[in-house]
């Protein structure tokens, strides 16, 4: 799967999972997005983005330890994949050789 | 629904979710939103954010991508074409596991579909089959109107001022119907023409496939006499011959040149006729008088007439004829051809589509109820496979599987129903309600409905025994025992209690319908028309209307008279509700009266019972060479001399006869007097003798069944004169019951279908009281251990019948109540809210009901405490 299919959503969903973590499920990846991205969305979008980003084998989820005090329901934890860190690295470098030499003329 | 407290998000939502995704995607969303919902603000506004989140297109989408991606099969979770084929078999497999549920449940819904199925297929040949010309949603028929609002006919040159002054017409052309003899090989053969102009070509959009259609050069007076044949006339009575085409053709004794004829099929405006000539070759009346109608007319609107310039347009052709009030006619007006082909059976069939649409709510209701009992008893089955992670999805998909198994044999036997019924009833239709051009039948549009019906019906199926039961740790701690369940029973009792309101309502309709086609039956038409036939003769026209005529009538009234059997026999112009009559009209302080004309021979009065109410009916007096004389009816006298004498009198219009005889009023031209006005007892007769016509009706009053006296009467014309044709024979029992047949065949078919929604509806009844009871037999035998008789347990189970039937009797009488305003089209006579039908309809359904509580009642009654709760 290449990176030209990443979209704009997808890199950011993909980069809260990779700050978060241990911790990362639905709701911790949402507020991390509104929180560094100023990207305000719904947990249900989280999921869809989730589980496309699945699909594509650059993401994998697994069900989250019981945990005390939650009655008695489990969380999903996402984590990358050593493809969707390859992607990511892909298109960051992409975005940066588009960027160089740009930046005294556009910022 | 309110906004729940800070412990958690709302049930119900929580539940949605549930049933969109596959568990164990379901559980962990829910604990995604739930830490978001505790992390907002208490209060409405996080309900609505929760709502909104689980309703989202996006988790719509979640739902579809976890379904469509096959990881969690193995789990149960998702459904899709493996699911539904799976579903299939194991519907299959349950049907023939349990035959008698599968059995009541196809046929429920085979006599659901099969009746909504028969009666679309009426509508759809009736109201929605194309009419049979090009223009045709353009085409008018036009009639000249009195002051007491009846259609009435209208003199040839008022027809032609509206084909001058009419701006909204296109075309228009004149128009009647008239019977004709046709000169054949073998003597002349009956035959239905029509009177027309060459505008009608255009009109109705066709071309004759062989010569050419009239032309406004036959038109002119005394133009060579000529006529345009149908393709079956042209085949029947000239052996299909292309010679034909400008050779001759004998019509009531008189030649005309066959000019043209017409393609395959057509059968002109009437849909029936079988010749077109203009009117001037068949007058009815004078070519110029301005005083005596008999013609109508038809026309094509301009494409951009609209209704506005079209009422306006009437209106001012209206004023012109005010201003010489031909005839009395005060008016023109305006019946569209789909109206005038589809309107008398309409009221009827939205009165049918009515009753269907709720025995169909009934079926809906019956198989939801047998479900959800169903369902119930397979409470524990279902708590199992849920928490095992089946999603409320897929069981439903299975449902709908099975259900679709179940809808498919019941569409199947409803198809077969409809075909079967749809042929039976076909003969039935009222011959006049039926235009001839509609083909009924079972077609594409007609099997799409069944499908459909089939499908909503296997929805309901599926949706039904799922909805409202999520607390799969209470169904499962209720392990099989089910009387834990026993107070789950208030949605099926809701559909019960439906059920009979709205068998309810179709039994109030049908009561009123009944009540009224009684009323019309009861009708005294004031003639007495048991054993009398009638046939119309048409003379040829070599006898003609002089001596010959005189003599040949006399001879035949005279042959008839001494057949055995034969007490009385008659001629006249024409016979009661046989659509022939000729009208007149006579003026009186500036108003017009109009009136019916009958010539009759001496033996009419005598031969329909008639009562002379003063003077005298015709003799010898009143013979050809005699003074003219006229009988009235009482109506009428009273009319035109409301305080004098009228015997003696001259009257007013005519040729001035003397009044010699009143007579009672009878009903001509209807039964139903709603629909007419006082004319239709404005009746004259003048002596036959005086005013002969080559067509006339024969009447006979005879014991004798009709097919064995027409060989009689043909024998008897044919030696008298081989050129009269005898046509239009019919006892006139047959045409009286002709003129309710609409009215029987209506009640028939709801009477039909409120026998078919009583039954369901008391079977639904007992199914729940059945059901309930089953659930309760521990309690009862709880009671009974306690010291409660088998008749206290009895009373119970009937008091919980009452309080499905009782209710549903008022909801129904309130639903009957608010239908009446439809009903109101269709009665004759009865109130629209007739308090009998009202009264009859719910004690009717008091009694089935309590007789359906009483099986399960005595049933329960008979519980042995003991046995019962050591086998529990």
């Amino acid at each position: 799967m290449g990176t030209d299919s990443l979209g704009d959503l997808q890199q950011l969903t993909m980069l809260a999972v990779a700050r978060l973590g241990d911790g990362a499920y639905a709701a911790a990846v949402r507020r991390e997005l509104e929180r560094r991205a100023g990207r305000s969305v719904s947990v249900s979008t989280v999921y869809v983005t989730l589980v496309r980003l699945e699909k594509q084998g650059l993401v994998r989820s697994c069900r989250a330890e019981l945990e005390p005090g939650r009655g008695g329901r489990r969380k999903r934890l996402f984590e990358l994949t050593a493809a969707g860190k390859a992607g990511l690295v892909e298109s960051r470098e992409a975005l940066e050789r588009m960027w160089s030499g740009l930046e005294p003329g556009l910022s | 629904m309110t906004p729940s407290g800070p412990a958690g998000p709302p049930g119900a939502a929580a539940r949605v979710l549930e049933w969109l995704l596959p568990w164990p995607w379901s559980e962990e969303v829910a604990t995604d939103l739930a830490e978001e919902y505790a992390s907002r603000e208490a209060g409405p506004g996080r309900w609505w954010w929760y709502w909104r989140e689980v309703v989202s297109v996006d988790t719509l989408r979640l739902a579809w991508e976890l379904r469509t991606r096959g990881g969690d099969r193995a789990k149960g979770g998702g459904m899709g074409v493996a699911d539904v084929s799976r579903g299939l078999g194991y519907g299959v497999r349950t049907a023939v596991r349990r035959p008698g549920f599968a059995l009541a449940v196809s046929c429920t819904l085979a006599l659901g579909i099969g009746a909504s199925a028969t009666i679309f297929a009426l509508i759809d040949g009736i109201l929605l089959s194309s009419l049979p010309f090009p223009e045709a949603e353009r085409i008018d028929l036009l009639r000249g109107v009195t002051a007491e609002g009846t259609p009435v006919p209208v003199p040839y040159p008022v027809v032609r001022d509206w084909e001058e002054g009419s701006r909204s017409y296109a075309a228009l052309s004149a128009y009647r119907v008239v019977e004709v003899a046709v000169g054949g090989e073998s003597g002349p053969v009956p035959a239905t023409g029509e009177l027309v102009e060459s505008t009608y070509r255009r009109i109705l959009g066709v071309d004759p496939a062989r010569g050419r259609f009239l032309e406004s050069a036959d038109e002119v007076p005394n133009a060579a006499p000529v006529v345009v044949i149908s393709d079956g006339l042209w085949r029947s009575v000239l052996g299909g011959d292309p010679a034909a085409l400008g050779g001759s053709l004998r019509i009531d004794g008189a030649v005309h040149t066959v000019v043209g004829i017409m393609p395959a099929g057509f059968r002109g405006l009437s849909l029936e006729s079988d010749l077109w000539l203009v009117p001037a070759a068949q007058p009815q009346g004078p070519l110029d008088s301005r005083s005596v109608g008999w013609l109508s007319a038809v026309g094509l609107l301009s494409r951009d007439a609209g209704d506005g310039a079209v009422r306006a347009d009437l209106a001012a052709l209206s004023e012109v004829m005010a201003a010489s009030r031909p005839d009395h006619i005060i008016g023109v007006r305006r019946q569209p051809l789909a109206a005038a082909y589809r309107g008398a059976i309409g009221p009827l069939l939205a009165l049918l589509s009515a009753a269907v649409a709720l025995l169909l709510l009934i079926v809906a209701a019956n198989v939801a109820n047998l479900q959800i009992a169903r369902g119930i008893s397979r409470t524990r089955e279902l708590a199992v496979r849920r928490a095992l992670g089946a999603s409320g999805l897929r069981l439903a998909g299975e449902f709908v599987a099975e259900g679709l198994v179940l809808a498919g044999a019941g569409g199947l036997g409803g198809l077969l129903l409809a075909v079967w019924s749809t042929r039976a009833l076909v003969p039935l239709l009222p011959a006049d309600a039926v235009p001839a051009y509609a083909s009924i039948g079972i077609n594409v549009r007609v099997l799409l409905v069944v499908l459909a019906l089939a499908a909503a019906m296997a929805l309901v199926f599926g949706v039904v025994p799922l909805a409202g039961r999520r607390d799969v740790a209470a169904d499962l701690s209720a392990g099989g025992r089910t009387d834990a369940i026993g107070g789950r029973t208030r949605p099926q009792s809701v559909l019960v209690v439906a059920e009979l309101a709205l068998a309810m309502v179709t039994l109030f309709a049908t009561g009123v319908v009944v009540r009224s086609l009684g009323a019309k039956l009861a009708e005294d038409p004031g003639f007495r028309y048991e054993d009398v036939l009638v046939a119309r003769l048409a003379v040829s026209g070599e006898v003609g209307e002089g001596r010959r005529w005189l003599g040949l009538t006399d001879a035949l009234l005279d042959r008839l008279r001494s057949l055995p059997d034969v007490s009385t026999a008659a001629i006249s112009s024409d016979s009661p509700l046989r659509e022939l009559y000729a009208r007149g009209s006579v003026e009186r302080d500036g108003a017009g009266i109009s009136y019916f004309r009958h010539r009759v021979s001496p033996d009419y009065f005598a031969l329909l019972d008639l009562p002379l109410l003063r003077g005298r009916m015709f003799d010898g007096r009143d013979g050809p060479e005699g003074p003219p004389a006229v009988v009235i009816s009482e109506a009428l006298a009273r009319r035109l001399w409301p305080e004098r004498d009228p015997l003696g009198k001259r009257f007013p219009a005519e040729d001035g006869p003397v009044v010699v005889g009143i007579v009672a009023d009878a009903r001509t031209r209807s039964l139903d007097l709603s629909s007419n006005d006082a004319t239709t007892r404005h009746d004259i007769y003048v002596p036959i003798g005086q005013r002969p016509g080559s067509n006339f009706d024969v009447l006979v009053r005879t014991e004798r069944p009709a097919a064995a006296f027409w060989p009689d009467l043909r024998r008897i014309v044919a030696e008298l004169d081989g050129g009269t044709l005898v046509y239009r024979a019919e006892p006139m029992a047959l045409i009286v019951s002709r003129e309710t047949a609409r009215d029987r065949l209506g009640a028939s078919l709801l009477g039909l279908f409120a026998a078919i929604s009583l039954t369901l509806a008391v079977v639904g009844t007992y199914a729940l009281i059945a059901f309930t009871i089953g659930l309760r037999r521990r309690e009862f035998a709880i009671r009974m251990a306690i010291g409660a008789t088998g008749s206290d347990i009895a009373r119970m189970v009937l008091r919980r019948g009452l309080r499905l039937i009782l209710p549903g009797i008022g909801i129904g009488a309130l639903l009957a109540i608010a239908a009446t305003p439809a009903l109101a089209r269709v009665v004759y006579r009865v109130g629209p809210l007739d308090p009998l039908a009202l009264a009859g309809a719910a004690l009717l359904l008091l009694g089935v009901g309590v007789a359906a509580s009483l099986a399960p009642a005595r049933r329960a009654a008979a519980t042995e405490p003991q046995q019962t709760l050591r086998t529990d």
